[in-house]
C-alpha cells in the first residue's frame, strides 16, 4: 500500500501547494498540519474540501481529524482508489 | 414572512443558524426556523416595503448558503450526563428576579445584579479559586479593556466580527471634545454623535479574560508548563439574541488557564474537568459536558465549528434550564492547540510553539442555572450551596 500511496505525492504535494497558496519548494513531503502558518485550522479545512470534490474524501470528522500530513493524504487517496 | 430554503437547515445546525441570523440585518427582528428546517420565518421591526424585503431576504439567504451547504455533521460527544438528575423548581426564575430588585435591566444585555445574585456568584466564584489554587494556578488582574493590535494578532476579528463591543473616545482635539460636548444628546435610546469626532479604536472591550495572558507572555520562552487564574468582566454583543441572564452582553468568567506542552495542557483540562464534577454534585446541579465549538461568524462558521470538533477542542458545561427545557452552557473545558503559541510566540524550550488551554466558567449563568433548577428559596436549595450562604 506505501507503494501506492507513493504514486500520488507529486499529485498531493501540488495539491497542498495549490490549495494552501504555498510556493511548490516549500511543500516537502514530510509537511503536516501546524508546520507552516497556511495549513491552519481554514487551511486543513480548505484542503479536506478540495480532497472531497476530487477525490471523493467524505468530509467527515474522523478524516478531518486524521488527514494531518502529505504521508496520511496519500495513503488515503491511495486506498480509496484501490478499493 | 416565510422564506422556504434550497438546502434544508439540519436540526444540529438551527441554533447556530438561528443565533446568526440575528445579525443578518438591522430590520429583522427574529428568525426561526421551522422545526422540519424548510423554511424560515423572518419577523421585521416594522413593515418592510419589498426592496427592504428582498435585500433582507438575499442577506438571509447568503447566511444560509455559508452555513448549511456542505455543513459536517459534528458527532455527539458527551463526557458526563446528569441531566436526569432530579431538581425541584421549573418555573423561569426571571420574573420574581426582577419583582425582588434582583435583576434590574439597564439595557438590553447590561443588568444590575441584586445580593442574592452576588452572593451566588460569589460563593461559585470562591470554589473555583479554590479549584485554580488546586493546580498551583497563579493569581492575575486583568484589564477590562483589551488591546485591538493583541485581538487582531489571534485574528479575532476574522474570526468573531459580529461580537466584538469597541472602546471608542473622543479625538483629543479642543474643537471636537467642545463641539461633542455642547452637541451630545440622546436619540431614540442612543447617544447622537458625529462619528467623525471619535479617535481611531486602539482597544476593544475584552471578549474572554484568557487572551491577556497569552498577550503577556508574548515572546516568552517556556521552561516547563504555566498555569494562572483570573476573573473579568467579558462583552460579547450578541444583538437579538441578548435575553435574561442567559445573554449578557456584559458578563463576569473566571478563567484557569494553561500555558505548556501539549500533553500538559490536555492533562490538566481532563484532570479539571474530574474536578470540577464533585462540586456540580455537590450544587445539585443537572447538567452535561459535550462537545461544543466557539460562536465563529458566518464566513469561517462551517470549517472552523467542523474542525474544533473533529480535533475535540471545545467542551461545554450545559447546565438544564427546566422551564424552556433546554441547556445553558455554563462552562467551557478547551484547548486550542498551538494557536496562541504561534500567533503570538510564545515558545517552549526547543523551539516549537506552546500549546494552551482554559477552563471558564460563567458566573451569572450558572447562578442564573442553579436558580431555574432550584428556585430562589434558599430551603429549597442543596446543602452545600445553602449553609455557605447562610
Amino acid at each position: 500500500m506505501a507503494g501506492d500511496a507513493d504514486r500520488y505525492r507529486e499529485e498531493v504535494r501540488r495539491l497542498v501547494a495549490e490549495v494552501l497558496r504555498l510556493p511548490p519548494e516549500q511543500v516537502h513531503e514530510g509537511l503536516s498540519f501546524g508546520d507552516v502558518a497556511e495549513w491552519d485550522s481554514l487551511g486543513h479545512m480548505d484542503l479536506l474540501m478540495t480532497l472531497e470534490e476530487r477525490y471523493a474524501v467524505p468530509l467527515d470528522e474522523e478524516l478531518i481529524a486524521r488527514l494531518i500530513s502529505i504521508d496520511a493524504i496519500c495513503r488515503e487517496i491511495a486506498e480509496r482508489q484501490h478499493a | 414572512m416565510i422564506l422556504e430554503g434550497e438546502a434544508r437547515v439540519p436540526s444540529y445546525l438551527t441554533g447556530d443558524l438561528q443565533s446568526r441570523l440575528a445579525y443578518a440585518d438591522e430590520r429583522l427582528e427574529r428568525a426561526s426556523v421551522s422545526p422540519e428546517g424548510d423554511r424560515v420565518l423572518l419577523g421585521f421591526s416594522s413593515r418592510p416595503d419589498s426592496a427592504a424585503i428582498q435585500a433582507v431576504e438575499a442577506k438571509v439567504r447568503r447566511v444560509i448558503e455559508a452555513m448549511v451547504r456542505g455543513a459536517v455533521r459534528p458527532r455527539e460527544k458527551v463526557l458526563e450526563d446528569h441531566l436526569d438528575r432530579p431538581v425541584p423548581f421549573r418555573v423561569d426564575p426571571m420574573p420574581a428576579l426582577a419583582e425582588r430588585g434582583e435583576v434590574v435591566p439597564e439595557e438590553k444585555g447590561i443588568a444590575v445584579l441584586g445580593p442574592l445574585l452576588a452572593s451566588l456568584m460569589d460563593f461559585f466564584e470562591r470554589a473555583f479559586l479554590d479549584l485554580a489554587q488546586g493546580f498551583g494556578a497563579r493569581p492575575y488582574r486583568f484589564p477590562t479593556l483589551i488591546s485591538a493590535e493583541l485581538l487582531d494578532r489571534v485574528e479575532y476579528f476574522r474570526s468573531f466580527p459580529h461580537s466584538i463591543t469597541f472602546a471608542a473616545h473622543l479625538r483629543t482635539d479642543l474643537d471636537v471634545i467642545e463641539g461633542f460636548s455642547e452637541a451630545a444628546h440622546i436619540e431614540h435610546k442612543a447617544l447622537h454623535v458625529d462619528p467623525a469626532a471619535f479617535a481611531p479604536v486602539t482597544a476593544v472591550l475584552s471578549p474572554a479574560v484568557c487572551f491577556h495572558y497569552y498577550g503577556a507572555l508574548s515572546g516568552a520562552r517556556l521552561s516547563q508548563g504555566v498555569c494562572a487564574t483570573a476573573v473579568g468582566n467579558c462583552f460579547r454583543f450578541e444583538s437579538s439574541n441578548l435575553a435574561s441572564l442567559e445573554r449578557l452582553w456584559n458578563f463576569t468568567m473566571r478563567e484557569i488557564i494553561f500555558v505548556g506542552a501539549k500533553d500538559f495542557v490536555l492533562e490538566n483540562r481532563e484532570e479539571a474537568r474530574k474536578r470540577v464534577a464533585p462540586l456540580l454534585e455537590a450544587w445539585g446541579l443537572a447538567y452535561r459536558v459535550e462537545g461544543a465549538s466557539d460562536p465563529f461568524f458566518v464566513g469561517e462558521f462551517k470549517r472552523q465549528t467542523a474542525f474544533q470538533s473533529a480535533f475535540q477542542l471545545k467542551y461545554e458545561i450545559r447546565a438544564l434550564v427546566p422551564h424552556r427545557q433546554g441547556t445553558l452552557a455554563v462552562g467551557s473545558y478547551n484547548y486550542h492547540q498551538d494557536f496562541f503559541g504561534r500567533h503570538l510566540d510564545i515558545r517552549l524550550q526547543d523551539g516549537s510553539p506552546a500549546s494552551t488551554g482554559c477552563v471558564a466558567f460563567g458566573l451569572e449563568r450558572l447562578a442564573y442555572a442553579f436558580l431555574a433548577q432550584y428556585g430562589l428559596e434558599p430551603a429549597q436549595w442543596p446543602e452545600a450551596v445553602r449553609s455557605a450562604l447562610a
